[in-house]
């Protein structure tokens, strides 16, 4: 068999395994957003009738700790704290947690809510970098605030966790918001399951151009970018359908970092978030199973598509590829970490197919179909396969992609529809074309650049690049102190020339690090790699520039 | 070739079969999304126009519901629904009863009844909630055969006894709720059986006594959890099987188990049963937290030592600190920390709890 013989072979089935592996997957997406259909039915069928019971009058309601870590956040913190302590529950507490700040963060909140330090040792062992102090405010019995040496988001969050007392807690991020009434809806599956629920997810939305008033969402808005739009396409299609579908199936593996309440005592029991780690949310998760099922204890983990938390995503096409790459290397950290469960029976539907869903679906597919995009092309231009077949590749993938985002819209209208307007959802339906020409492609780029940066070994966080939400005014605001309404931004327009690189070559939202990767707090989701983590990683050092 | 050419024909009907699903998608997407849109334009239209004319009556002695009604369109008729549930959740008094009057010009309790035999599970669940947002009673047998569904549907139908003040809404209700043992209550079932035994939780305790070693035992947690919020038990109430709850294999029934006897420490004879040192030294921290409640609560000098004694002997840092937490500013105040005390632990919680208290005496 001549060179040339076995080159072509080659080709023709390189090029037949990829169209094979995508027809699977695509199989498997499309039942996976066919169950997500079915519960969204059912839960927007449990939302048309409201019962009559009055949260601030049932003594059953379970306390959560709502836990802000917070770095270099002068300008935003004491708005966000306000917000906050406007959500409605009944019984929070606000835990913000200043994780060796320089920018004055804790002072701010030293006088804007009277802290007074509690003048003791901590009793206890915390998995965390040294808290130099709490304090307890003066004025609001819920607002406990701990001062700690700079150690990084899970750090921090391993602190508020340590030192609250509610049986639930909260994570989320300094410059997001939680739906008035999101904490009451969130809370309902811990009732319903006292002995065994152990964690619940709500729904993460794009939150850029979306008008802001007293700390709530008042009204969305799609923004102009493409790329915010794209994701606000990407978003729906992953919460409605992904988490969605893969709750059915009690194969969830993933909650938002940005908007979960877990039980406090079971996320103590795991040691907490792991600060070695890119995606301390997706490792969270998967090692919460895996304690449970190790243990033989019942346990039950949901997904809430109504509760929502409003955040803002990357708006450059830069910081978005730093943002993905990063989601992917935690990606493929987390399934190399957790590879003894992939596959493995004892670990019931999280082992026999959630984990190999997200390696052959979320991890493999990605850099298969980039070869594709490569090998397909080559092999017709020798020969070794015909046309029909590169266009049958093609209306596998992309065709397939576009029917994929509309079915997620679809769940988006005939569900709770913060879009209202019909123009949005046709410049939605329009964005879901546009996503399979040309954003697909390059996101398969991205994930073989994250495969490549994971195998060197890169552990880098990143820096914010926010523009702020608008506020109301129709004007976009932009983090400084006195000027947000309610929240967000964090930080001035930073470009890639001025990111500061930390003792450790490494960022991360809320700091210069000076601890090795605590790292990042990604989403990995069914179908698209979303946090709500716009936070961007920066690495000047290792990263090429876009 | 090592595998046969794709042949023209199988990529047009791949492309057919995905085209296919692509327009069906897209257009129902737009159409569902244009037929929502111009019904929320509709009923936004006449909203003022239906929330003024439903306030004006509301207040007066007269309201001439009738003729009101009878002058709306369809869309105004959606809306005053939309908008009536909305007030009868808030408003009280003569107020609410005019509501209810309208609701009634309306039809609804005639409809929700229609409903409640013959809808769907979601209906019926709209249908309970409406007969109950307008007090109007139920056949009990009706209930009983309608809400056995699910949880849902149970606490749904307790909840329109409780509110219509039958007079067997609590058995009933009771029943209804907790019948089942292979179930779970809802949060509504937690707050309505909560609000059935509110002032005298002996009911319960008696039918829980009997029927909780049926219950899974989420639901045996959950009426234990219903038991501690509510009023101080009869004097004969029994406890016994509480007591018992607190040996059982699950620490999380012994330590609601623990909670749930937390209000009932007024009872000499219940103070004497329980064995609060052998308690004090479960082995589950959380279940050993919830006895440091539970003693902290009766209160009495004998529970306030055994604290103290476990508070000093209590391993775990933070059930160490509950402990203390709860002795602070007793009767019974834990013995302060010396320096040089060979009992580190304790003495770092003794002042962490101190501090707290200082900075915040509700926390």
């Amino acid at each position: 068999m001549s060179a040339r013989t076995t080159f072509l072979a080659f080709l023709e089935v390189t090029g037949v395994f990829v169209l094979g592996y995508y027809l699977l997957i695509n199989f498997n997406y499309l039942f996976i957003h066919a169950m997500g259909l079915l519960e969204l039915r059912d839960e927007v069928r449990e939302a048309s009738w409201e019962p009559l019971y009055e949260p601030f009058t049932t003594p059953f309601l379970p306390g959560i700790a709502i836990v802000v870590p917070a770095y270099n956040e002068a300008g935003v913190i004491v708005e966000s704290v306000k917000s906050l302590l406007t959500v409605n529950y009944p019984d929070k507490e606000i835990v913000v947690v200043n994780d060796g700040s320089s920018d004055g963060t804790l002072d701010r909140l030293q006088q804007a809510y009277t802290l007074e330090p509690v003048d003791a040792e901590i009793p206890f062992d915390l998995p965390s970098e040294r808290v130099r102090n709490v304090y307890r405010s003066a004025d609001y019995d819920d607002l406990l605030v701990v001062d700690k040496e700079n150690g990084g988001k899970s750090d921090a969050l391993n602190a508020g966790i340590w030192l609250t007392d509610q049986e639930l807690f909260c994570a989320i991020d300094a410059d997001s918001i939680i739906d008035r009434d999101g904490l009451l809806e969130i809370v309902r599956p811990f009732l319903e399951y006292p002995r065994t629920m152990v964690a619940v997810g709500g729904t993460v939305r794009v939150a850029n151009e979306c008008e802001i008033e007293h700390g709530q969402i008042v009204d969305v808005d799609l923004d102009r970018k493409r790329l915010v739009a794209l994701q606000a396409m990407e978003y729906l299609r992953a919460f409605y359908s992904g988490r969605l579908g893969l709750s059915r199936l009690k194969g969830l593996i993933l909650i938002s970092g940005a908007f979960g309440v877990f039980r406090t005592e079971a996320i103590r029991e795991i040691g907490g978030y792991r600060e070695d780690t890119i995606t301390e949310d997706f490792d969270l998760l998967v090692r919460l199973h895996r304690h449970f099922i190790n243990d033989d204890r019942d346990y039950r983990v949901d997904f809430l598509p109504q509760p929502v938390i409003w955040t803002e995503v990357p708006e450059t096409r830069r910081v978005l590829s730093r943002q993905r790459r990063r989601w992917y290397r935690g990606m493929v950290e987390t399934l190399w970490t957790n590879r003894d469960m992939i596959g493995n029976p004892r670990y019931g539907r999280i082992g026999v197919y959630a984990l190999p869903f997200f390696l052959f679906g979320e991890m493999l597919g990605p850099l298969i179909e980039g070869l594709g995009y490569l090998i397909i092309p080559l092999a017709v231009f020798f020969g070794a396969i015909n046309w029909p077949f590169f266009a049958l590749f093609f209306v596998v993938t992309t065709g397939f992609g576009v029917f994929l985002s509309w079915f997620g819209l679809f769940s988006e209208v005939t569900s709770f529809r913060r879009y209202e307007q019909p123009r949005e959802i046709l410049r939605l339906m329009w964005d879901g074309v546009l996503e399979n020409f040309g954003y697909r492609q390059w996101k398969t780029i991205v994930a073989w650049r994250g495969l490549f940066e994971y195998f060197r070994g890169v552990q880098s966080w990143g820096m914010m690049e926010r523009s702020g939400f608008s506020d109301g005014t129709g004007e976009t605001v932009t983090t400084t102190e006195d000027r947000t309404p309610a929240v967000v931004a964090m930080a001035d327009k930073i470009d890639d020339d001025d990111i500061i690189e930390s003792t450790d070559g490494f960022h991360y939202p809320f700091s210069d690090r000076t601890t090795p990767p605590a790292t990042d707090r990604s989403a990995a989701d069914g179908f698209v790699w979303q946090n709500t983590d716009d936070a961007v990683e920066a690495d000047p050092s290792k990263e090429d520039s876009e | 070739m090592v595998v046969p050419p794709v042949s023209t024909e199988l990529v047009l009907w791949a492309s057919v079969v995905v085209l296919t699903l692509m327009v069906v998608a897209g257009f129902i997407t737009l159409a569902e999304s244009i037929v929502r849109l111009i019904n929320d334009r509709r009923q936004e239209a006449v909203q003022s126009d239906v929330r003024f004319g439903m306030l004006e009556r509301m207040t007066s002695v007269d309201p001439d519901w009738e003729t009101w009604v009878d002058g709306l369109s369809a869309v105004e008729r959606t809306v005053t629904r939309t908008q009536l549930e909305s007030y009868l959740r808030s408003t009280r008094g003569a107020e609410r009863e005019r509501l209810q009057e309208l609701g009634r010009t309306l039809g609804i309790p005639a409809e929700a009844k229609q409903t409640l035999r013959d809808g769907k599970r979601h209906k019926q669940l709209q249908a309970l909630t409406w007969l109950t947002l307008l007090e109007e009673p139920v056949d009990e047998e009706r209930l009983r055969s309608v809400c056995t569904a699910d949880s849902g549907l149970r606490a749904a139908g307790a909840r329109l006894l409780y509110e219509t003040d039958h007079p067997d809404a609590r058995p009933i209700g009771t029943d209804l709720l907790v019948g089942d043992s292979d179930t779970t209550l809802s949060v509504y079932g937690l707050d309505t059986l909560y609000l059935l035994h509110r002032d005298d939780p002996t009911p319960l305790l008696e039918r829980a006594k009997t029927a909780h070693t049926e219950w899974r035992p989420s639901l045996v947690i959950q009426v234990l959890t219903v038991i501690r919020h509510c009023g101080i038990a009869g004097r004969d109430a029994p406890l016994a099987w509480i007591v018992e709850l607190t040996d059982h294999d699950l620490p999380t029934i012994r330590a609601a188990a623990a909670l749930a006897l937390a209000p009932e420490g007024w009872r000499s004879s219940l103070r004497e049963t329980v064995d609060a040192e052998a308690l004090c030294v479960d082995p589950d921290a959380e279940t050993r937290r919830a006895v440091y409640t539970m003693l902290a609560e009766w209160g009495d000098r004998p529970a306030l030592e055994t604290l103290s004694e476990a508070a000093r002997s209590e391993t775990d840092q933070r059930s160490q600190v509950h402990a203390l937490e709860r002795l602070y500013g007793t009767a019974v105040s834990p013995p302060r920390p010396t320096d040089g005390t060979d009992d580190e632990d304790y003495d770092r919680a003794w002042r962490w709890v101190r501090a707290n208290k200082e900075v915040a005496p509700s926390s």
